[in-house]
């Protein structure tokens, strides 16, 4: 099988914000299922695309959803002329031919749906497909990546305490202004200036974390009110479409955030 | 005038022995405000009211009155008032007529044209119609109202006192005594339309983002027969906020809000300690203060520039003639913010140049006080006056800044008002706190004597025994079988208004709440698989059909998808901690820490009975291992009522918690429920603890088991914490995921109904 189509060809710009990168290196040495945890957009997907080609691997993402069966992981079976094929999920593509495998947002996913990992995080690094009756062996180039987003609060939906405790974790946060200023500008091509706007924007609403909001801009949002501000849109209208509005829909605090985006202009 | 006329008034005013009331200077007065022929109208009108039998002092108040209203609307306006007097006098007799005479001076003060003063007069006509018993006592405040209502508002606001009191003259005149709550409320609502409520949040919000600062507020409320609050003030962590801004309507009042509260967390984020008295004088301790005003607005201006705009919307000053000293402090405000600003005033001139000069310095307070200590002594050699008693400090957005300045114990003149204000505003929040009257009435320490008057049927202090639990001992590593006994005790219901008042207030959380379980009910829909009908093809079943069908199977006719709205299939079970802890008050405030979880239930009740999420309320607490007690608010089968209500705002706090048994009733409760997902909710200031137990590390791993043991059954344990001692204790036991605190308890109402949804959806 060949799985080019998942390679990834072009060093991917990422800005290292702490030992990340090394710490990934180790672990990927000894083939450690590592789980990065962090808001969404601070830079996880970014970090995960930059050493899979870092490493040379190829990388196979998925976007973990509450409606999302084993099946749609694992694989099924699916008609053609001759009856009835087999189809390796997305997650079995990796395991077969030494992938890295991204599950972006696990929590999403329902925990019937999830304990299919579970094999794949210790020793045995197998993954039964029961309806096929097969015990896959994962490839020596295998290993699993898990996103994990610890400020969504619900006693529902939560990793097991078991499966958390097999991965290792490496902590992202928002880079600090210096940096987010840095990956603003490279990212959206605007000035220093203007980077250094969005970053203390953002930086407001991150205040309001806890306190009306469940959780401030990202740095994809400063960076999407960036690329608005290139194409010649007004900070504060490019703001309020890029952070406000997503942000929340509670009018308050709309309103506060966008009199904070005032304050700052 | 023609002789006759007068001969005739003559005779008529001897006849009636009454002329001596109408003193010689108003007889001028009259006569030179109105014509001859208008002169011999208004005589023909007091020939009218004399003949009606007016007392003597109310001949001279009319006649003094129709001189004010002449003098100020023209003598039209001096004529009308004999005709609405006779029309006052018909419907609510002598007093009130004669009340009216006098209180016409106030509104010749407050109303500025001659149709507001026609306009008042026919109000006063309608309300002697609807109101008669009240015209008296209106008039004496009629100084105070007309000063917040023109005369379009006053008409209204009449008008609301009749419709709300209807046919009950007691209670119309509560409302025009401004005895009643709403009759202050409802003008201050009509002088402006915005009242500080609706802005909080928001503007709460906005210094939140700009300097993470989150300062209680309050809100400085009218209290009648005393000056409406006109400024803000802070004293630390909390801020105080005048209910409304007279004058201020619409968007313009909004933002009025957000630039004072702006302003005071610039205080907050640049300004220092409190500045001394020392031997200042009044002018230079309301020029320190003002430089120290423009000292930290122009270092918020630095970080922030958008704040100009805002500041400066209320910076209305302009050059001219310097008269008094509060003028020319209102220019040099401007002028230290408004670098567009021009104003050649030597003394402003020399100012700007001061502090703009010190730049390099501002953020050291020492200098508002150097520059503002300088100033005033300019001031002062000018001669210019400066009257500390009648200062206000401008513009309006501004806070009193009686917290820059240490706390004296004989404030100075100027400071008075702002004393007066902050300590009103605490009389208010005393007499707001919820706590019902009848807990310390019928709480367990101090019975009441008369113990057989009592309403409950069943006597307080007699539970009985609902189940036994075992308890776990760590020390053993085993659990002591059938250890604690459950009891069940009658809740006591508080009285109806104790009730409802639990929701009161919170209107605006109530908007919110129903609008979020409107959205979370409407939550999204989800594919259901393998049914008969749908809106998509199943291609797992079709699939799994094909392959039956190849196998010489018998398929399974279900091939569609069909969208179904996720349903909620929840239940829970509330738990609140009664204690004698939750008794406590919270911080600073009045408020205690049941009284805010009683109103946080209630609103968590209205977001489950939204939801319609199946629930349960039950206070807990306990006098030893064979006393735990259950006092039932709502059972999973009643109906969230007025009842369930009035059981809720009964809940007194007493005795200690012993949790863990709590626990294992709450999880047996809701063990039968047939909902897929099953919850304990506890509502809790601290960590377990009883009499009989010594050792605190007992109960806590109690606690710690039973939550495991309820785990174990499927049941989910959340605990929101009210107080941050024992946090770590209370971590053990619920785990890291099974704990949020509250940082400000009081905040606990508004937020308990948004967290429960966020944990459960
Ligand atoms: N350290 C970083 N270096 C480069 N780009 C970054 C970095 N952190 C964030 N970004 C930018 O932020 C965007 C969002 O990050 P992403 O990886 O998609 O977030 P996440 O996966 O955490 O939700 C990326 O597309 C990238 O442009
Ligand atoms: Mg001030």
């Amino acid at each position: 099988m060949d799985l080019t189509h998942y390679r990834i060809a072009e060093e991917p710009f990422y800005k290292p914000l702490h030992n990340e990168v090394p710490m990934f290196e180790a672990a990927y040495a000894s083939r450690m299922p590592v789980m990065l945890k962090g808001p969404t957009g601070c830079g996880k997907t970014r970090f995960i695309e930059y050493m899979a080609w870092r490493l040379g691997r190829p990388l196979i993402t998925i976007a973990c959803h509450e409606d999302m069966t084993a099946s749609d992981l694992v694989g099924r079976y699916l008609l053609d002329a001759d009856g009835t094929v087999w189809h390796d999920g997305p997650l079995t593509l990796a395991v077969r031919y030494g992938a890295i495998c991204y599950l972006d947002e696990v929590v999403e996913a329902r925990q019937d749906t999830t304990v299919v990992i579970h094999p794949l995080t210790d020793e045995r690094r197998t993954l039964p497909l029961e309806k096929r009756n097969e015990l896959v062996a994962a490839h020596p180039d295998f290993q699993l990546v898990i996103s994990y987003n610890p400020g969504y609060q619900s006693v529902i939906k939560d990793l097991k305490e078991s499966t958390k405790q097999r991965f290792i974790a490496l902590d992202f946060s928002y880079p600090n202004a210096v940096e987010e200023s840095q990956i603003i500008q490279s990212e959206a091509g605007v000035s220093g200036e203007i980077a250094d706007l969005l970053v203390k924007i953002g930086a407001r609403s991150r205040n309001l974390k806890g306190h009306g909001l469940d959780e401030g801009a990202s740095t994809r949002m400063l960076i999407q009110a960036g690329r608005l501000i290139g194409h010649d849109m007004p900070v504060n209208e490019a703001c309020q479409a890029a952070l406000v509005v997503p942000i929340t829909d509670d009018p308050d605090m709309r309103d506060a955030l966008s009199e904070s985006i005032n304050a700052c202009v | 005038m023609s002789d006759g006329k007068h001969g005739h008034l003559q005779d008529l005013l001897a006849e009636a022995n009454r002329a001596s009331v109408i003193d010689a200077a108003t007889w001028a007065a009259l006569k030179r405000v109105f014509s001859q022929r208008e002169f011999g109208q208004w005589t023909d009108g007091l020939a009218r009211l004399l003949a009606r039998k007016i007392g003597y002092s109310a001949i001279l108040d009319f006649a003094r009155a129709s001189v004010q209203a002449a003098r100020r609307y023209g003598p039209a306006a001096g004529l009308r008032l004999e005709a609405s007097a006779r029309a006052v006098q018909d419907k609510a007799g002598e007093r009130a007529a004669a009340a009216m005479f006098a209180a016409t001076a106030h509104a010749c003060r407050h109303l500025a044209e001659a149709e507001d003063f026609a306009a008042w007069l026919a109000t006063m006509e309608e309300l002697a119609e609807g109101a008669p018993e009240s015209v008296a006592v209106l008039c004496d405040h009629l100084g105070y109202v007309l000063q917040r209502l023109d005369a379009r508002e006053f008409h209204s606001w009449v008008h609301a006192g009749i419709r709300g009191a209807g046919r009950d003259p007691a209670a119309r005149l509560e409302y025009f005594d401004l005895k009643d709550q709403s009759a202050i409320r409802a003008f201050e609502q009509a002088s402006s339309d915005v009242l500080f409520s609706a802005v909080q949040a928001r503007a709460a919000a906005l210094v939140g983002a700009l300097w993470r600062f989150h300062p209680i507020m309050r809100t400085l409320a009218v209290t009648p027969g005393r000056p409406a609050p006109r400024r803000s003030a802070f004293d630390g962590a909390v801020l105080w906020v005048p209910e409304a801004y007279a004058g201020r309507h619409g968007s313009d009042a909004v933002l009025h809000y957000k630039a004072a509260i702006a302003h005071i967390g610039a205080h907050a984020a640049y300004g220092g300690g409190r500045f001394p008295r020392g031997k200042l004088k009044p002018i230079q301790i309301a020029l320190v203060s003002l430089i120290e005003d423009a000292r930290v607005e122009n270092l918020a201006i630095a970080d922030y520039p958008g704040l100009r705009r805002l500041w400066l919307r209320y910076h209305t000053a302009q050059p001219g003639k310097a008269l008094a000293a509060e003028l020319l402090m209102l220019r040099l405000s401007r002028a230290l913010v408004d670098p567009d600003y021009l104003d050649d005033d030597p003394w402003i001139t020399k100012a700007r140049a001061m502090f703009f000069d010190s730049r390099d310095n501002w953020t050291d307070p020492e200098i508002s006080r150097t520059i503002g200590g300088l100033l005033g002594n300019d001031l002062g050699q000018m001669r210019i006056q400066f009257n500390a008693k009648t200062y206000v400090v401008e513009p309006s957005y501004r806070d009193d800044n009686s917290g820059l300045w240490e706390i004296d114990d004989e404030p100075p003149p100027a400071e008075s008002e702002a004393a007066d204000v902050m300590l009103n505003a605490a009389q208010i929040e005393q007499k707001e706190s919820d706590e019902p009257k009848s807990r310390h009435e019928t709480s367990p320490e101090a019975p009441p004597a008369n113990v057989a008057s009592r309403a409950s049927p069943l006597p307080e202090d007699e539970g009985f025994p609902i189940a036994r639990h075992p308890e776990w001992d760590y020390r053993h590593g085993g659990l002591r079988p059938e250890w604690t006994t459950l009891n069940e005790y009658n809740a006591r219901p508080a009285p109806a208004a104790a009730g409802s008042a639990l929701l009161q207030r919170h209107e605006a959380a109530l908007v919110k709440i129903r609008n979020l379980v409107k959205s979370a009910k409407i939550s999204r829909p989800q594919w259901r698989s393998r049914q008969m009908q749908g809106e998509r093809l199943d291609l797992d079943a079709c699939i799994r059909t094909a392959i039956d069908i190849e196998r010489g199977g018998s398929p399974d006719p279900r091939h569609y998808q069909t969208r179904v709205l996720k349903n909620r299939d929840l239940s829970v079970f509330v738990l609140l901690d009664i204690s004698e802890s939750t008794r406590d008050r919270i911080g600073r405030t009045n408020r205690t820490i049941i009284s805010v979880a009683r109103t946080a239930t209630a609103l968590l009740a209205e977001a489950m009975a939204g939801l319609g999420d199946p629930f349960a309320i039950c206070g807990f607490c306990s006098d030893g291992k064979d006393d735990v007690r259950f006092y039932r608010v709502k059972d999973f089968v009643e109906s969230f009522d007025a009842s369930a209500l009035q059981r809720l705002a009964g809940l007194r706090g007493h005795l200690s918690t012993r949790l863990g048994a709590a626990l294992r009733q709450a999880g047996a409760e809701l063990s039968p429920q047939r909902t897929h997902r099953r919850l304990v909710l506890v509502i809790s200031d601290g960590e377990p603890s009883d009499i009989d137990v010594a050792d605190s590390d007992y109960l806590t791993e109690d606690a710690r088991h039973a939550v495991r043991s309820l785990a174990h059954q499927g049941i989910d344990v959340l605990c929101i914490g009210l107080q941050s001692e024992d946090d770590a204790a209370m971590r053990r036991v619920f785990g890291r995921r099974g704990f949020v605190l509250i940082d400000r308890a009081e905040a606990l109402a508004e937020k308990l109904p948004f967290i429960y949804l966020r944990m459960t959806t």
